[in-house]
């Protein structure tokens, strides 16, 4: 029980406001100190990017940011059970969920490799949900015997807007019975974020693809055909924030729609876009490190940060901001901060590394 | 009925020209021939919609079964070129502007006529079943809407109404809808089966048959006038062709943006590994008709043309001209060959869902749950479509091209030598 409640203790943490402001840059958030800074400050110039260095640091980054997502669904896979069986109160297992969304957060912005190989950017977060694809699904998993529910590899065969975190999220937050389809759901999801860490840093993983980048390789003929992938996904991830996470509540002036807001029911909608965001400065940060120039980086990371204090001065949540004129548009101001942050990202980053944006999960529509 | 089969493949793979570089590679001829390309495309669309608009008439003028039937082929038809078009809209504001009023999917049918409101209601939309067809007036937000009749411009007022994309009332998807009704059957065999006596006023099934042709007959006529729209913008001085034969190197990024997009985040993602990992019937373009895999595959082919510079119109004749392979051969002849051999598999892989429904085994079916073979048919075509797009890069990128992925890119600054 100890292991629990350590687990418990910490996803009140994460799941804290005070948490979510503490992740400054600086030290890891494991404590240490990232040991390979890249290149001295000094204007690295086009063409001496050490490709190599990045992709090092850069799946370090990953590897901490995929495990964390691992762990949190492990934990909430024990404290679903652990609840059902009534040793757990309510509010631990919220809070649990909450860590686990917001260790998922981060890794929204990385939808290609092994994410796209299991879905899962769809299994753990159907979201947007245009036409009720959630609510549905769970209706007929909660149709099924209870220990049918409760068994992930029934939930494994089962719509994939049943499976994940907006599936759990309207367990916990309405009227519908919790136990025992909040195992099974959460104990798929624990074996998916165990398999998306594997299918990233097992034995010949898309980490291994990326470290033997050359003619032969099947995905990345270059070091810098990685690195390019990477700075795809910090551009992919301000889109989804910019276009999804804001606009689809935003709607129009004359019709904002707060329900299209991600995650509206527990309130978690600003947490996540906090931590999203949290999770490319990292990248940036550590990742890409010394091989973007000093001033370039911090200037960057300045606008990460004016970003989220915009969000923390909306004053309240996404969902309720939208439909009030005068809190409206501090979503919108926000928003037109995260086009600025792409665009000065294009302006300074793209050009230093050498590289542009490639295709990505955002180009449809 | 003229359903797209694997011969038709066969012919159309065949037309194009070899991977050697027939052509000089000159950007600006490169994306003349793209545009011409496009306006073909788009001119085919417009004839086999105005096939289609006979078809109407004729089901209007003597409902039974067999103008229904062939009301129903001129559609599958029509889809045949305009699937085709559909490359050229990521990446061509003024085609993606447009788009929408033809091609809008998915839909809340329920907007439209009667449907089984275990199937097709959506929580999310309180116009999901407002069923414009028995009710000549309704409200939209607190306002009362005058739909006693049926016109183009009714139709044009509810698209897309209060936001809410779900809100389809004309194009493609709309007629479809009206032809068909919905498909019943689940992932199960069968397609929708609406009873021709449903446009029969005389004989109404249904109900409010003189309204449901009314909206059929409107839904036509509209999609002609947005295809003439469309035509125009690609013809000379037409502002779709300005956008790409302007800057020949701007033409070319949206030309890459074009198949690149339509490749992995459309149709490999929301299209279709959405319907995979749902397992929902309803999640396949052509839901009503059953019809899906056609328009996957003509997607397909679509890229193709626009990498080979050449597009077999639907009287047999042939457009093309240079080609974005040219100019990819020049730089690099390894990749403008592998690019090729990509967008082969991945007609091939589309080609594979035409294969199975020809079989009798529809692409809805193919998404079951218990389907794990008809699930790794589709993925395979997944697979193949997202794979083609790191060569797009490539040959992005070797060509000298910046900013291909980026909407309104402003990054052309470093055109590369090939171009001076």
């Amino acid at each position: 029980m100890i292991r629990l409640t350590a687990l418990l203790f910490t996803a009140a943490l994460l799941a804290s406001p005070l948490a979510a402001e503490s992740a400054a840059p600086g030290p890891l958030p494991d404590g240490s100190h990232n040991t390979e800074p890249g290149l001295p400050s000094g204007a690295p110039e086009r063409g001496e990017i050490d490709h190599e260095a990045l992709r090092r640091r850069s799946l370090d980054v990953l590897e901490r940011q995929f495990g964390a997502f691992d762990s949190a669904a492990a934990g909430l896979a024990e404290v679903a059970a652990a609840h059902c069986t009534g040793e757990v109160s309510e509010d631990a297992l919220k809070a649990q969920f909450a860590a686990t969304w917001l260790a998922w957060a981060p890794l929204d912005s990385y939808q290609f490799g092994p994410i796209q190989n299991t879905g899962a950017a769809l299994t753990v977060n159907f979201w947007p949900d245009k036409k009720n694809f959630v609510g549905r699904g769970l209706r007929a998993l909660l149709e099924l015997p209870p220990d049918q529910q409760a068994d992930p590899s029934v939930v494994a065969g089962a719509s994939a807007a049943a499976q994940g975190l907006p599936a759990l999220e309207m367990l916990l937050y309405t009227d519908l019975p919790l136990c025992p389809a909040v195992v099974g759901i959460s104990g798929y999801m624990a074996g998916l974020s165990h398999e998306v860490y594997q299918q990233w840093f097992g034995a010949d993983g898309w980490a291994d693809l990326a470290r033997t980048a050359g003619p032969d390789n099947p995905v990345y003929r270059t070091a810098e055909e990685f690195t390019k992938t990477l700075y795809t996904a910090v551009d992919f991830g301000l889109v989804r924030v910019a276009e999804a996470r804001l606009g689809r509540p935003l709607g129009t002036y004359e019709h904002s729609f707060p329900t299209r807001a991600e995650a509206w029911r527990s309130g978690l909608t600003d947490q996540i876009i906090h931590a999203q965001l949290r999770g490319l400065e990292d990248l940036i940060e550590f990742g890409f490190a010394g091989d973007v120039r000093d001033p370039d980086r911090a200037w960057i990371l300045q606008i990460f940060g004016q970003a989220h204090d915009r969000l923390d001065a909306i004053g309240t949540t996404i969902s309720e901001a939208v439909e009030d004129p005068a809190t409206r548009f501090r979503v919108e101001s926000l928003q037109d901060k995260i086009a600025y942050l792409r665009s000065e990202f294009a302006r300074t980053v793209g050009p230093e590394l050498g590289v542009d944006t490639g295709f990505s999960a955002a180009d449809g529509d | 009925m003229p359903r797209p089969t694997l011969r038709l493949a066969a012919l159309l793979l065949s037309a194009a020209p070899l991977a050697t570089a027939a052509h000089a590679a000159d950007p600006a001829a490169v994306v003349a021939n793209y545009a011409d390309i496009a306006h073909a495309g788009f001119e085919d669309s417009l004839i086999r919609a105005r096939e289609l608009n006979a078809a109407v008439d004729a089901l209007i003028a003597a409902p039974s079964d067999a103008t229904l039937d062939a009301a129903r082929a001129a559609w599958i038809a029509a889809r045949v070129p305009y699937q085709q078009t559909e490359v050229f809209r990521f990446g061509n504001p003024v085609v993606d502007d447009w788009e929408g009023k033809v091609n809008a999917w998915p839909l809340d049918e329920g907007l439209i006529d009667y449907i089984d409101p275990m199937l097709g209601a959506n929580d999310e939309n309180p116009y999901s079943v407002v069923n414009v067809i028995a009710n000549p007036t309704f409200e939209i937000s607190g306002t009362t809407v005058d739909a006693t009749e049926i016109t183009p411009a009714l139709l044009e007022s509810l698209h897309e109404i209060d936001g809410i994309e779900a809100n389809v009332a004309t194009g493609y998807h709309a007629i479809e809808f009206l032809l068909w009704g919905q498909d019943l059957n689940g992932t199960g065999p069968g397609a929708g089966a609406r009873p021709a006596s449903d446009f029969d006023p005389a004989n109404c099934t249904g109900g409010n048959c003189d309204r449901r042709v009314a909206y059929l007959k409107a839904a036509t006529d509209l999609l002609i006038s947005d295809l003439e729209d469309i035509v125009a913008a690609w013809g000379e001085g037409g502002q779709g062709r300005a956008d790409v034969t302007a800057d020949p190197l701007q033409g070319m990024v949206m030309a890459f943006t074009g198949m690149g997009s339509l490749s992995y985040g459309e149709l490999a993602g929301e299209r279709m590994k959405l319907g995979v990992l749902l397992h929902d019937p309803e999640e396949e373009q052509d839901c009503f008709s059953d019809n899906t895999h056609a328009s996957h595959f003509f997607d397909g082919v679509g890229i193709r043309n626009v990498y080979t510079g050449s597009y077999t119109r639907i009287d047999g004749s042939i457009v093309e001209g240079p080609s974005l392979q040219d100019v990819v051969a020049s730089a690099d002849a390894d990749l403008a060959t592998n690019l090729l051999s990509d967008l082969d598999a991945s007609v091939a892989a589309l080609g594979g869902l035409v294969a199975s429904a020809e079989a009798g085994t529809a692409y809805d079916q193919l998404l079951g749950m218990g389907n794990p073979e008809g699930n790794a048919l589709v993925q395979t075509a997944i697979d193949a479509l997202v794979a083609q797009t790191r060569n797009i890069e490539r040959a992005v990128d070797v060509i000298g091209l910046d900013g291909v992925g980026i909407e309104g890119s402003d990054s052309l600054d470093a055109p590369n030598a090939v171009f001076q």
